[in-house]
């Protein structure tokens, strides 16, 4: 799932370790989120979202995964 | 299941401990039992020999360092932190339960006591579970591998 967080990090100058250690989770939870190789969990999106000060929904690109999601349904 | 879900990490640890003293009991009782029953040693191939010492002995000092890391993070609150954000981490925890969990661990650990035992008694039951054994092993190194990279 593609997020915002490496974008909303690297313009807060914050290194991924200062991010992992704010939303208490590894460092390497971070590194594969932004990887897209992790969906993080509701809460976790949610601590996230509040470290940046944006909503989930900005976070987690909700509306353009789920356009994306939409179209492989489509494109059987 | 309720009781440990409230727990402080540090309960749990030691709780952890108690458990690793009351298994290292049992791993002894074993030995003793064991000893009574008696193998036939004339059977036993040296894979089979091999294999059940390092099963025993390994896994003997896999709990003794177990209890001396655990004693080590009650000592530093750091450390205990640092360890609990690791064990929590909830990716370390998704790839767990994606490579099989609790359940495959406690086959893990059913299938040691199993090849280590029919080591002592019984060639072919010896070879069927160390097969059964490094099979789980690969499935769930495997599981945790593909996981991990997706």
């Amino acid at each position: 799932m593609k997020t915002k967080v490496r974008q909303l990090r690297t313009a807060a100058n914050m290194t991924q370790q200062q991010l992992a250690d704010l939303v208490h989770v590894s460092n390497r939870t971070i590194i594969s989120i932004e990887k897209e190789q992790y969906n993080p969990s509701l809460m976790l999106a949610y601590r996230i979202a509040q470290v940046f000060q944006v909503s989930v929904e900005e976070l987690c690109c909700l509306q353009e995964n789920k356009e994306m999601e939409d179209k492989k349904y489509e494109d059987v | 299941m309720k009781m440990f879900e409230n727990m402080s990490y540090t309960n749990k640890i030691k709780w952890r401990i108690r458990s690793s003293w009351a298994l290292l009991a049992a791993m002894l009782v074993y030995m003793v039992v064991m000893g009574e029953l008696g193998g036939d040693s004339r059977i036993m191939t040296d894979l089979a020999d091999t294999v059940s010492r390092v099963i025993f002995f390994g896994g003997f000092g896999y709990v003794v360092y177990r209890i001396c890391h655990n004693k080590k993070l009650l000592k530093n609150r750091s450390l205990l932190k640092e360890h609990m954000r690791a064990e929590l981490d909830e990716r370390n925890q998704y790839l767990h339960d994606k490579s099989g969990g609790i359940v495959v661990d406690l086959l893990l650990l059913f299938l040691l006591f199993l090849t280590n035992t029919t080591a002592l008694f019984n060639m072919p039951a010896f070879y069927a579970s160390l097969s059964a054994l490094l099979a789980a092993l690969l499935l769930k190194g495997l599981a945790y591998w593909a996981y991990s990279r997706r």
